[in-house]
């Protein structure tokens, strides 16, 4: 059974977040987006909430803002979850059967069977205390009635919903106690002639261990002394030493995973670095999924990346891929996302205070689109689906001088979020629309030339009620350079001249065209030398174009209105 | 389970062990039909895991007597065995599924003919303006077709109470709105356009009664596959008890849920007991049930309850019926022990001499009253007889017919729960305010209550209180049950606690307080046992109650007097059948008719199921005058061999 939709209310940072969810689906956001309170959201409701007394909820968990601080006044938290069929039967009978016998499976007018379930908590003011409650709702959002105490049993059983946070520790993992670990140590997998035959070899080892240290044979002596003392059943052997354990099932709680270190010594995984037991516990899990998990579960994995190095982590995503059952993931990092089918990707962000999300899956790109996204921004630079706002300059000159303007002004791009783009690579249209549906915000700088006013074409179309002002800044020459040029640093790319560039330049200084004439003289190799020089002279206190300047300041406005 | 540990007969057993496909069961009185049908639950539960049952029948006694016993034989979690009335079962799917075709899941039962004559003034108002819904308009649709009714409002009967037979006899034949039906040789043009505004109003109000409970599962059912296919899943096997009294309605139910091709149907019945004639059931239903589902046929002939002689007398009547199914056997008595006199036949100059030798019979023979039954034909001789065993010092429990409450601080508190179910509804309101009059002789009126509900949203449970409260400030009793009520109701819905604290207090001089009290208890608590107490909301709860008879429970050690059609599946150590004369038993409606008539066929099985109850003795009796006038020993005695 899989989850198709999800919605969360008042809970914890989320106000009202409505998600569809594809078979994977990979949560990104900023910190604080909410990516944890999803996951959480749905451990709540497909594991925790259980009976229909007391609350699995603590105080935290209701949304408090600045209006309503007193979480017993707090709004009632609402988390409501539908697993639907994508075609008809696609579930078992079985399940079905056992669906509808509970009350709680609906059909609609397709035939996709359905079931949603509403979890939700509240202060009951007469009881003064928290209260939880759970509800099974008809395909029109309105409670069911008749609904057994076991129904939600029920569904948690058919569901099996795996929670791995971000916090593996191997060694609490691969404990005989461990989740995931102890259904591998189940003696019952042997027959009962194996454990025989294993017990009576065990039994000789201990009789040579113990028959070569002759001091055991004291402690036993002593301790038999014992039934002087008190009356124990004697029926011989009343003190045994085993130095190792005589029996299977103690074995097996001791059973030990060990991994090769660099030097080629055997360690046992809880010695090795977090990465590695990170990584350990991962691929744990997934065999465990694969060994004794049933139907379709759903994973929720938090930040699977955490503690791996960079390869690791693009590596990683096919680990995951092969984990059985539908996936939800957050990360926080751009590698694994270069990795991840970019239909998956959802984005969690903040709009006016709530969170709200956007789906990948949702951008309407041609094949070519798709290629170039896939290229540009998925595959190389995955961090900027992190991003919340963009700058998109038209070339690598762009993106190399304004960072650096920004510091100068003592701004930081960085901490608020803002990344540069050169959008030259593709077409700028793509880059607008995949950032309007991501929600991420962007500011465009671009040139005044033949292409340059196409482009400012598809800007302008695109504002979609924007002010043009706070987004649009069109340089007032063709191309940066010129800009440059024009804005007092026409001497940093005269000193890029040779004898021979500099006879293309047919006006004198003072003609309107000399700046035009003098950028296109600069070989294109030296471009970027020029920009770096440009920036060492803003650093000694050089004034910086103003129209940059401004956009600048348009980002980090926009960004700090949030 | 085993079952060589229960002693059955050869087919008995057959039926129990049936493995190749449909079957009906022809099991006649006394055969111990609840046993095989219990027996061949239990068996297939314990056989297959992945198995679910469905039994439905014809009374929610008769399912909770199922349900006991078959806890007893299986003590294993029952979920997989569903115990319904056909009723309850299309109110569950409803609940469950219900808007697919606009019903929502707190739906409400509509058990009393006021509510229902109140949705039909909506549909014949003679006002231009058409009524509106609560809180949203009806539909173009519908308000077209009331305008349709209102142009041919000349034509319709003028006793509304009429209209409401009408519509029950068209749901029971499972009419759909054709142009024509059956029971009239020529269908006046109004009937399909007020049949279907009455669904119609049904469904946009969301309050349903018996006959649209049945209707929209069945349009719900045959009219979406999906839902269709999903409940055939969950219920696979499908068990029927006492299908002869089922009327159309609820055979396209059950046509609905079993299919034609695979069927896992097991059906048990009697041709010779049908007597809901007049509810639409029909012996030809029997006949189509076979021939639809080309059953099987297992004949249960031996009868375990009654003495030979009176097995004898059963089998020569019914033998005068000439619809029975053909080659049905004679009924074989296998009642082991020896009964000393099991038969006496009595005639009395009058009626009042009649009911007199009853409480005369009882006393000589010293029996226990509570293992002697009265049975009759009508209850108007039933009341007499109650009254002479009254004067004889008796008690005596006479069951009617009852879908209320009748004592008002009773109707009241239910009134109240009602109102809190449906906090904005005026129809509960004004019934309410009714009750509280009866009740308490204080005087609430609705408008009132209308206007200083403006004030709270509309909530008028809370103005009603606010107003009660103000009015009857100087009495301690009221104020402590309005604070109470305020607390409990209108706060919040501890409608469990209320009613608890409720019911431990004596609120009226009237002994049918006390008496419907532990009637309510008694449905109470098997809510309760249905739906564990977490489960239950006031709503689903008000609806099971509205499906249960508040008919009270009977005192131990009192003399039942039961209609025969009351007596229905119940069997007695000694019985009396009173009032066996021509115009009484068979009635004057089926004599009429003629000897050869279906109502004198009917007449005739009723009568067989009357002396069918008896376990030990039966007292049948006659006078030569009842209310003055001279009448004939009944045609039965003869057709009895008496």
């Amino acid at each position: 059974m899989k989850l198709r939709h999800l919605e969360i209310q008042n809970f914890r940072g989320i106000t009202n977040l409505k998600l569809d969810m594809g078979d994977t689906t990979v949560l990104i956001g900023e910190n604080n987006t909410g990516k944890t309170a999803v996951l959480d959201a749905m451990r709540f409701a497909l594991r925790d909430v259980r009976s229909r007394h007391g609350c699995a909820f603590d105080t935290y968990d209701f949304h408090l803002s600045h209006v309503q601080p007193e979480p017993t006044n707090a709004l009632p938290i609402s988390i409501n979850l539908t697993f639907r069929e994508d075609k008809p039967d696609e579930w078992t009978k079985e399940q079905k059967t056992h669906l509808n016998r509970a009350k709680i499976l609906q059909i609609d007018e397709s035939g996709c069977a359905s079931v949603t379930l509403k979890v939700g908590a509240c202060f009951d003011s007469d009881e003064h205390d928290y209260v939880h409650s759970w509800e099974f709702q008809n395909l029109n959002g309105i409670a069911l009635s008749g609904i057994s105490d076991s129904a939600i049993n029920l569904l948690h059983n058919e569901v099996s919903y795996y929670y791995l946070s971000a916090l593996r520790d191997a060694a609490k993992h691969f404990d005989a106690k461990g989740t995931f670990w102890r259904p591998f140590l189940k003696e019952s997998q042997l027959t009962p002639e194996n454990r025989e035959a294993i017990e009576e070899k065990l039994a000789e080892v201990n009789k040579l261990i113990i028959s070569s240290h002759e001091s055991f044979s004291k402690v036993v002596e002593r301790l038999e002394e014992v039934k002087d003392v008190i009356s124990l059943n004697d029926s011989g052997n009343l003190v045994s030493v085993d130095a190792i354990p005589a029996r299977l099932f103690d074995i097996l709680a001791k059973a030990q995973v060990s991994l090769n270190s660099g030097t080629g010594a055997k360690i046992p995984v809880g010695r090795h670095g977090e990465g590695t037991q990170s990584l350990a516990v991962l691929t744990l899990f997934s065999a465990f999924l694969q060994v004794w998990g049933k139907g379709v579960p759903i994973i929720a994995l938090e930040e699977p990346e955490s503690h791996l190095h960079p390869s690791a982590v693009r590596a990683l995503w096919q680990l995951i891929e092969k984990i059985p059952g539908q996936k939800i993931i957050s990360t926080h990092s751009g590698d694994l996302l270069s990795e991840v089918p970019s239909e998956s990707i959802v984005r969690l962000y903040r709009n006016n205070g709530c969170v709200a999300s956007k789906r990948l899956k949702d951008v309407h790109l041609d094949d070519k689109q798709r290629r170039q996204f896939d290229y540009h921004i998925r595959q190389a630079r995955g961090e900027l689906l992190f991003a919340r706002c963009w700058i998109l300059g038209e070339g690598e000159t762009e993106v190399t001088l304004i960072p650096e303007l920004a510091r100068s002004l003592d701004k930081n791009l960085e901490k608020s979020g803002i990344r540069c783009i050169a959008y030259r690579q593709s077409d700028i249209s793509l880059f607008i629309q995949i950032a309007d549906a991501m929600g991420i915000h962007w500011i465009a700088i671009p040139d005044s030339d033949s292409q340059g006013l196409t482009d400012q074409v598809k800007i302008r179309s695109s504002l979609e009620g924007r002010n043009e002002r706070d987004i649009h800044f069109p340089l007032s020459e063709e191309n940066i350079e010129i800009h440059l040029c024009v804005n007092g640093f026409a001497n940093v790319y005269e000193k890029f001249l040779t004898e021979e560039s500099r006879r293309k330049i047919t006006v004198a200084t003072s003609d309107p065209e000399y700046f035009k004439q003098l950028a296109k003289a600069i070989p294109k190799k030296h471009k970027i030398a020029a920009v770096h020089d440009v920036v060492d002279k803003i650093r000694l206190g050089a004034t910086v174009p103003p129209l940059l300047e401004n956009a600048i300041d348009a980002a980090i406005t926009w960004v700090d209105s949030q | 389970m085993n079952i060589s540990d229960y002693r059955l007969n050869e087919n008995q057993r057959l039926a129990v062990e049936w493995n190749g496909g449909p079957i009906l069961v022809l099991a006649g009185p006394g055969s111990g039909k609840t046993t095989v049908l219990t027996l061949k639950v239990a068996r297939l539960l314990s056989e297959d895991p992945d198995i679910s049952v469905l039994a439905l029948t014809f009374t929610v006694k008769a399912a909770e007597e199922m349900r006991e016993r078959l806890d007893r034989i299986t003590n294993m979690s029952a979920d997989r065995a569903h115990l319904c009335t056909f009723h309850s079962f299309a109110g569950d799917i409803l609940r469950q599924h219900g808007s697919h075709v606009g019903i929502q899941p707190d739906f409400s039962l509509l058990t009393l003919d006021d509510d229902r004559l109140a949705l039909l003034d909506i549909i014949c108002s003679n006002s231009v303006t058409i009524p509106q819904n609560d809180d949203k308009p009806f539909s173009e649709e519908l308000q077209l077709l009331i305008r349709k009714i209102q142009n041919q409002r000349s034509l319709l009967p003028p006793d509304r109470k009429n209209l409401l037979v009408l519509l029950d006899g068209l749901f029971s034949e499972s009419y759909n709105g054709e142009q024509s039906v059956k029971f009239f040789a020529e269908t006046p043009t109004w009937v399909p356009d007020l049949f279907r505004a009455y669904c119609q109003v049904q469904q946009e109000s969301n309050r349903l009664d018996y006959g649209g409970l049945l209707y929209f599962a069945k349009i719900l059912l045959t009219q979406n596959p999906g839902v269709t296919r999903l409940t055939q899943f969950a219920w696979p096997y499908v068990c029927v008890d006492e299908f002869q009294d089922t009327n159309r309605a609820q055979y396209d139910l059950l046509q609905s849920l079993v299919p034609h091709d695979h069927p896992n149907l097991f059906v048990v019945a009697d041709d010779d007991q049908i007597i809901y004639q007049w509810n639409g059931a029909s012996p030809e239903r029997l006949q189509a049930l076979r021939k639809d589902y080309r059953m099987e046929i297992i004949q249960l002939p031996e009868n375990y309850r009654c003495p030979a002689i009176i097995v004898k007398l059963a089998s020569n009547l019914i033998h005068h019926n000439l619809t029975r199914t053909a080659n049905k056997l004679d009924l074989v008595a296998r009642k082991t022990e020896e009964i000393a006199d099991p038969l006496r036949v009595n005639e009395y100059p009058d009626d009042n001499q009649e009911v007199q030798g009853i409480s005369k019979i009882i006393k000589e023979k010293n029996w226990n009253p509570g293992e002697c039954v009265v049975l009759g034909r009508s209850t108007k001789l039933l009341k007499k007889a109650a009254e002479s065993l009254i004067e004889n010092g008796f008690s005596v429990y006479l069951p009617q017919r009852k879908n209320e409450f009748e004592c008002p601080s009773i109707r009241w508190i239910h009134a109240a729960l009602r109102l809190a179910n449906a906090r904005h509804d005026r129809e509960f309101l004004r019934r309410f305010c009714v009750a509280w009059q009866e009740f308490t002789g204080i005087n609430i009126e609705v408008k009132d209550i209308e206007a200083v509900a403006v004030l709270n949203g509309g909530d008028f449970l809370r103005a009603w209180i606010g107003v009660a409260l103000e009015k009857s400030d100087k009495n301690v009793i009221y104020h402590e049950l309005l604070i109470k009520l305020q607390k409990d109701l209108a706060d919040r819905l501890n409608f469990i606690g209320l009613l608890e604290w409720f019911w431990d207090r004596k609120w009226l001089d009237d002994p049918e307080e006390n008496e419907e009290i532990s009637t309510w208890k008694e449905i109470h608590g098997s809510v309760l046992r249905e739906h564990s107490l977490e489960n239950i909301t006031l709503n689903l709860y008000l609806q099971e109650m509205d499906l249960k008879s508040k008919v009270a429970i009977r005192t131990p050690g009192s003399i039942a007097c039961f209609t025969v059609h009351g007596a229905k599946g119940l069997e007695f150590k000694h019985v009396f059948l009173i009032g066996m004369v021509e115009d009484e038993f068979p009635s004057f409606h089926a004599v009429r008719k003629g000897s050869y008539s279906r109502e004198m066929e009917e007449e005739r099985r009723s009568c067989f199921v009357a002396i069918t109850r008896v376990q030990e003795t039966l007292c049948i009796s006659w006078a030569k005058k009842y209310r003055g006038y001279s009448k004939d020993r009944s045609r039965f005695l003869d057709q009895m061999g008496l």
